[in-house]
């Protein structure tokens, strides 16, 4: 509806964080924005003081003159305005928005404050006066009348609003909407069905009339054999077949109705062994090592009479599914990990440090509470865990089984992590759309209890996928130049976690999925032959949050595609095109690390024994005995990176860092005034659109033929 | 060459990682790991571990004492120093013979991982196989000579390429006979033979011990890619024997072995001075000095108000030399309130002293409080002055009740007295040793946070950024002159001075300007190099030694960190600095003030034992130490593109503030543990942005070549020649 509209300034609260003496604008890290890109021109504020409003979006209540406190110390960055709750977001509209367009990703659903109802994580109403504060569920009744309404989102902002000059009727009554609209009894009620509807109708008319016709999306999402089919044969997995026996979920209502498994099991065996399975889960293929052997994930078999039988056949199958025969490694992943529980109290630790305690006081203990928290350490404990079973396929050829009591938490982190490391195809943001849709969403993650959208039951909720996308930022942060999003990529991600208008992160299972879209359909009278991707698109179809020109920044301008070198002794040899801007598609840029180096070394440092329980003893000098993993990975680390091959983290602990972007980035104390990061991330990018400008005029210099490759080489 | 390489220099120990080959690349790490050592600020020794072969004759003995020995002297032990091996040889006990702390001992006994089982070659060798490998190392000697002094192009490189960078100007390196590479000027003393180096992280590595008096070199048997191994003597403090278990009686004392000042014998030839860096007059002149209110003074030209001072002062135009002096008696070891820093446009300074000595019977002096005040008149835009001392407030009372003390506000009208709570020099001694133990030799992978907050050192330097925030942002938004003083001036004052500076003035974040804050706030004000870091003094656990300038440039490491397109140097120039903070081959660090570094040196004094206790008095003496050895920033701004930061944006009037947060403040691992094989660094962004640079170079350069040819032909041809959207078609298919 709002086309005209050319703000709808980020989704991160606009902060002040005035630095003795700085008077300049400030340039905050938790921006996503490098600084000098976003001075683009700013439309004079609009006036009206109306919310923006989506199709099939409705304002439930609102109140006035509410102060939404921005900063705790001084109360001169405050704003007034109106607040609003729709039915699908808590909306704040400042009265005189004289402050200057904030300068983060725009988004072009979300304004700058307001917050999806499903990000929202507590609801709390405080009453100073009396001292009271209630944290409001769904049909509660409020026996005071709220001075401030405090917002605790899942995104990690907190957000205040206080009510001192509103009617304290309203504000009781939006607060109490508030708390109500965020319980949705049902998962049909969640906005993304209105809206997704409404759109498709609104689109269908439009492409009637002849423009923009619906196109499918790019990412393979896995719901069909063709996508496993190419997937099979891009990793070469000859021995594993595509088997439909799961079709309509007539085995298990867990797994996606296409899945691959080794080819001399017939699908009389699946069906016979499914059932000793959790919930009929055959175990699932994941990925095959172009040297044969291939990561499967199973989940345990309950019965413990049959339990060693069937893991034996299946295991065999597994073997003759090896070019080598080579035995299969059994890796339980629910020993040495941590569980769920674990991993959500060590995400409430940290959010608690972060973002909750007063800064302060967290700033006293920092180092000790970040530990305390552990969650660097289970960020830790997964790489590792993954590393490890990268050593078994790489180094040991063999094939590997990840068991988990469910297969539908740990194994989707893990089992990701490991393709992420040993297949660089994941490393392109299609790869790793792929990678999740596969592992995650179709591997049947419970996204919709894991995220607890519905708010009813705490017990389940867990940030898993946080983690995991914590453990790639890691990996990103090891190696910058080795994957082709940015940070920026996987914190938009995770942001759209808690946007109920994609199907990615709403369901349990694909049959879930699949069960609802149908409903959905019919109920919207979307002809059944119509693509669910298309009437309910996936997360992944990014047009919808972001215009093509904030989606540069998910390119990591340094990524180096695969196509190779470019500069070596002063010479540039190759030079492929930038495909856009801020993506520098700069071929080959590593190969010149090596200068003058002999081959095959280079500067790069790759010196770390990766030995994790090496203890040192100095007092009697013997040599180390390492074990085979150990030699592996310190002769790893003991080589140049081939950015596009097998990559391995660094896993002490000093090389796992807190993911600042994502964890302080709504901490106004926490943002460096004119620093940070970004300043990098802008300068990288600039530069590489100069080459690319530079390029090109070479290129029409030189003509058509690839003649700047061939009079440098 | 290789050595300060190796011993010095982190980045060619990096260097030397990547491209010794995959063969080598265990031993690598331990060459570099025990170089290491010489970075680790105080304790810098991490040689020794002597294992006498078991058959070994007495007068093999003998040899090895001998050849100890003459090692000792050559580092400049004196008479009056312990010889190693007679003494320490019977030994049983070695901690106790001069054991500082067992902390220390424990820290060395740790780091000592060679063990040397050696005979003394009397003659060069007859072995044919090690012949062999002298000739193979000769050659990929002889190739590093040809490629001295550009880049090496050929992927092909030896082992020892990796290191030419670090000082490839007119470097002649002779081989002595035994293949070691050495720096002009520098002399071979012994050579052993089949020595082991054991690495405490992989195996044992045969090969030949050379001792020259700069380096302790070793280089490896094998043929493929030697191991070598590199020390300078510099960053040695102390050797120690240790036993082992089979062969228990060899149980021998510690020994330190004293530091050579082998900058003096140093001859390297740079392109340029970099003593020429800093000159006190043309730097106050750049910040507008002199003015009507300030002076520049020669009262101190001859050190005779302050000998700890820089003979060129900037002081207040309307105070009598009297007065001034007078003013000396009041301030601890006569450190007089002199200007440091002015603001260009509101003229407040940064002023700093040493602390007043009020003592505690509350003395006063009116010509120091005139001094204050007048100093305060010169900046119109305030009527305050704030005095920041760095000392706990606890600790100033007890000074004065030693007859120190601080500004009382009651006696220095319109006066803020603010103590920014930073521990003394001791206390940072003893944090970073403790750093020490969380990095290394093993991490406790589980505490690993916790172990590095016990060690306080983040809160340290949170402190003194917090301290230097609070200095300019007086200067800046209040527009205040401040004067800064901790007890003596020349250890917390400096790191506050020149990090405020450093906040303020963006001249001081580009590569010469910050030689220029060096050699300004830190060695021309006499923060004591010499007895902070005992450069040549045996004396290992000497509690005047303390890394305050590692701490510092530690800060300025978190400030680069937090804006990284600032300053215009990079990591590497940091830790370089760092690295010829301890291996005396320059002589940028050596001495204690300027006094002793300008005094003259008497050729009789001159030798290599002990120089750096010169003779003032000695009429004889003619040369100084600036013509004597060498500027490290010779070195530095001969190849200034190794240590320049591509992201470099010369921000020029800006003034940055960093975020004194635990948040963003980070152990420096790059620095403190590079030495730790496992904690490698993870892979720079910049290394990639300067390809890219380089990148971008080339099209250009392509592109005005391709202009210019298009010109000539267009003026030929005189048809169209606009260079971009005129030209045909199939141009604008070519993607």
């Amino acid at each position: 509806m709002s086309a005209d509209q050319k703000h709808y300034t980020g989704n991160c609260a606009k902060e002040s964080n005035q630095k003795p003496g700085s008077t300049e604008a400030s340039i905050f890290m938790r921006s996503y924005l490098p600084s000098a890109q976003t001075e683009k021109p700013i439309d004079p504020p609009i006036k009206k003081v109306e919310p923006k409003l989506l199709l099939g979006e409705i304002i439930v209540n609102e109140v006035n003159f509410v102060k939404k406190c921005i900063s705790s110390e001084n109360g001169h960055e405050d704003l007034w305005g109106k607040l609003i709750c729709t039915n699908f977001k808590v909306s704040f509209i400042p009265q005189n928005d004289s402050s200057k367009q904030s300068e983060h990703l725009s988004h072009i659903l979300l304004g700058e404050h307001d917050i999806p109802l499903t990000c929202l994580d507590q609801v709390v109403t405080v009453n100073d006066s009396k001292g009271k504060k209630k944290v409001l569920g769904s049909n509660q009744k409020l026996k005071f009348n709220p001075t401030e309404l405090i917002l605790y989102c899942k995104d990690l902002r907190i957000i205040r609003f206080c009510f001192d000059e509103a009617g304290p009727e309203s504000a009781k009554k939006v607060c109490l909407a508030i708390a109500h609209y965020t319980h949705p009894a049902d998962l049909h009620l969640l906005f993304g069905f209105e809206y997704q509807g409404r759109r498709y109708h609104e689109r269908k008319e439009t492409e009637i009339n002849g423009s923009v016709p619906l196109v499918g999306l790019q990412t393979a999402v896995f719901d069909r054999t063709s996508d496993w089919d190419r997937e099979i044969k891009r990793t070469g997995a000859s021995e594993w077949r595509v088997c439909s026996i799961n079709e309509r979920y007539c085995i298990s209502l867990s797994l996606p109705e296409y899945i691959v498994v080794p080819a001399s099991l017939a699908d009389q065996d699946l069906r016979q062994f499914a059932v000793y399975f959790s919930d009929n889960r055959i175990p699932l293929w994941c990925w095959n090592h172009p040297n044969g052997s291939s990561l499967v994930r199973m989940s345990n078999i309950a019965d413990p009479l049959q339990q060693k039988k069937i893991e034996q056949r299946i295991l065999n199958a597994i073997t003759k599914s090896h070019p080598q025969h080579s035995e299969v490694t059994r890796i339980d992943l629910d020993k040495g990990l941590p569980n769920t529980q674990d991993i959500q109290s060590a995400f409430s630790k940290i959010r608690q440090i972060c973002v909750i305690d007063s800064f302060e006081e967290s700033e006293e203990r920092w180092l000790l509470q970040i530990e305390n928290s552990r969650w660097l350490e289970y960020v830790r404990a997964f790489l590792k865990q993954s590393a490890e079973i990268v050593y078994h396929m790489e180094g040991k050829i063999a094939s590997v089984v990840i068991l988990e009591e469910e297969d539908r938490d740990l194994n989707c982190v893990v089992s990701s992590l490991v393709q992420l490391m040993l297949d660089p195809h994941y490393r392109t943001i299609s790869g790793f759309q792929c990678l999740v849709q596969k592992e995650w969403v179709m591997a049947g993650h419970r996204f919709l209890d894991r995220c607890n959208h519905l708010k009813k039951n705490e017990k389940e909720e867990c940030q898993l996928f946080l983690l995991f996308l914590d453990c790639v930022w890691q990996m990103i942060n090891q190696y910058p130049a080795a994957f082709e999003f940015t940070e920026t990529y996987l914190t938009v991600l995770s942001d759209s976690m808690w946007i109920p208008l994609f199907s990615t992160f709403l369901f349990n299972s694909c049959f879930q999925r699949s069960q609802h879209l149908m409903d959905f359909a019919k109920a919207k009278a979307i002809p059944p032959t119509e693509e669910d991707s298309v009437y309910f698109p996936p997360v992944w179809e990014w047009s919808q949050q972001f215009t093509a020109k904030e989606q540069t920044l998910f390119n990591n301008p340094m990524y180096v595609g695969k196509s190779a070198a470019c500069v070596h002794n002063g010479e540039v040899k190759s030079f492929r095109r930038t495909k856009k801007a801020y993506s520098a598609s700069v071929k080959g840029i590593l190969a010149s690390v090596a200068n003058g180096l002999r081959d095959g070394e280079g500067t790069l440092t790759r010196r770390a024994s990766f030995l994790s329980e090496l203890k040192q003893d100095f007092s009697t000098v013997k040599a180390v005995i390492e074990s085979p993993s150990e030699i592996f990975f310190r002769d790893w680390f003991s080589r140049t990176v081939d950015l596009q091959g097998l990559l391995l983290p660094m896993t002490l602990p000093s090389h796992i860092a807190l993911w600042k972007l994502y964890f302080l980035r709504w901490v106004p104390e926490a943002c460096i005034t004119k620093g940070g990061s970004i300043t990098t991330y802008h300068q990288l990018c600039q530069l590489v659109d100069e080459i690319e400008m530079l390029q090109s005029r070479l290129r029409q210099y030189k003509g058509p033929s690839p003649g700047i490759t061939q009079s440098l080489a | 060459m290789f050595t300060c390489a190796r011993g010095a220099h982190a980045p060619e120990g990096r260097g030397l990682h990547a491209s010794s080959g995959t063969g080598s690349a265990l031993k690598t790490e331990i060459s570099t790991r025990l170089g290491s050592s010489s970075t680790s600020s105080f304790v810098s020794a991490e040689l020794g571990c002597i294992r006498p072969v078991t058959c070994i004759e007495p007068g093999r003995g003998d040899g090895q004492t001998d050849y100890w020995s003459r090692a000792g002297a050559a580092d400049g032990s004196g008479p009056n120093r312990k010889p190693w091996a007679p003494g320490t040889g019977g030994s049983t006990n070695g901690d106790s013979l001069d054991s500082p702390t067992g902390s220390h001992v424990e820290w060395c006994k740790q780091l000592i991982a060679a063990t040397l089982s050696s005979q003394i070659s009397s003659s060069t060798s007859a072995d044919p196989n090690r012949e062999n490998r002298q000739d193979s190392l000769e050659e990929g000697l002889g190739h590093h000579d040809d490629s001295d002094s550009e880049l090496p192009s050929d992927a092909s490189a030896s082992l020892l390429r990796c290191n030419l960078p670090a000082l490839r100007y007119g470097a002649q390196i002779k081989m002595s006979q035994n293949q070691v590479p050495l720096l002009p000027g520098e002399n071979v003393h012994v050579t052993v033979k089949d020595v082991m180096y054991i690495c405490p992280f992989s195996g044992l590595v045969n090969g030949t011990l050379t001792v020259t008096d700069y380096k302790l070199y070793f280089i490896g048997v094998e043929r493929e890619s030697p191991f070598v191994l590199d020390v300078n003597l510099g960053a040695i403090s102390r050797l120690e024997t240790i036993s082992v278990p089979n062969q228990g009686e060899n149980n021998k004392g510690l020994e330190l072995v004293c530091k050579p000042l082998f900058a003096f014998l140093y001859k390297e030839q740079f392109p340029v001075d970099g003593w020429k860096v800093y000159d006190a007059t043309a730097e106050y002149r750049r910040q507008g000095l002199p003015n009507e209110s300030w002076t520049i003074s020669k009262i101190n030209s001859n050190f005779e108000l302050c000998d700890t001072y820089p003979s060129v002062l900037v002081i207040p135009t309307n105070i009598s030399d009297e007065d001034i002096r007078r003013v000396g008696l009041f301030r601890a070891k006569h450190r007089i309130p002199v200007l440091s820093w002015i603001h260009p446009e509101t003229q407040a300074s940064i002023v700093r002293c040493s602390q007043p000595l009020v003592g505690p019977s509350d003395r006063r002096c009116k010509e120091d409080e005139r001094l204050l005040q007048i100093i305060m008149d010169a900046n119109a835009q305030s009527h305050k002055l704030t005095v920041f001392d760095a000392r706990q407030s606890s600790v100033a009372d007890t000074n004065k009740a030693k007859d120190g003390g601080y500004e009382s506000e009651s006696f220095y009208t319109n006066v803020d007295l603010n103590f920014l709570e930073i521990p003394n020099i001791h206390v940072m001694r003893e944090s970073l040793r403790k750093v020490k133990d969380v990095v290394y030799p093993t991490i406790d992978e589980a505490h690993w946070h916790s172990a590095i907050d016990q060690t306080h050192w983040l809160e340290y330097i949170k402190l003194l950024l917090a301290g230097a925030v609070k200095v300019a942002d007086k200067l800046e938004s209040g527009k205040t002159s401040v004067v800064v003083h901790c007890s003596d001036g020349w250890d917390r004052t400096s790191q506050l001075t020149s990090l405020a500076m450093l906040m303020l003035d963006s001249y001081y974040r580009t590569i010469q300007g910050f030689q220029v804050l060096v050699e300004k706030e830190w060695i021309s004000f006499g923060h004591k190099f010499s007895s902070r870091i005992g450069h040549g003094e045996d004396n290992h656990s000497s509690s005047e030694r303390s890394p305050l300038f590692v701490q510092f440039i530690d800060c300025v490491w978190q400030m680069t960190r937090q804006f990284p397109a600032a300053f215009e140097f990079n990591e590497l120039f940091l830790v370089t600095v760092l690295d010829h903070l301890y291996s005396c081959l320059f002589g940028t660090f050596l001495y204690n003030s300027e006094q002793e570094r300008t005094a003259q040196v008497c050729e009789k004094h001159y030798d290599d034992t002990h120089l750096y206790k010169t003779c003032f008095n000695c009429s004889c003496c003619v040369q100084e130490v600036q013509s004597k050895t060498i500027s490290l920033w010779s070195y530095i701004n001969s190849q200034p593109e190794d240590f320049s930061n591509p992201f470099f944006v010369d921000y020029e009037h800006h003034v940055l503030y960093p975020l004194v947060s635990s948040r963003h403040l980070e152990l420096w691992t790059g620095y403190y543990a590079r030495w730790n094989p496992r904690m490698r660094p993870q892979v720079p962004v910049h290394q990639t942005l300067k390809e890219l640079l380089f990148v971008r170079a080339e099209l250009q350069r392509r592109l005005e070549e391709l202009q210019k040819e298009a010109a000539a032909h267009s003026l030929s041809s005189s048809s169209e020649h606009s260079p971009s959207h005129t030209s045909g078609t199939p141009l604008h298919s070519a993607v």
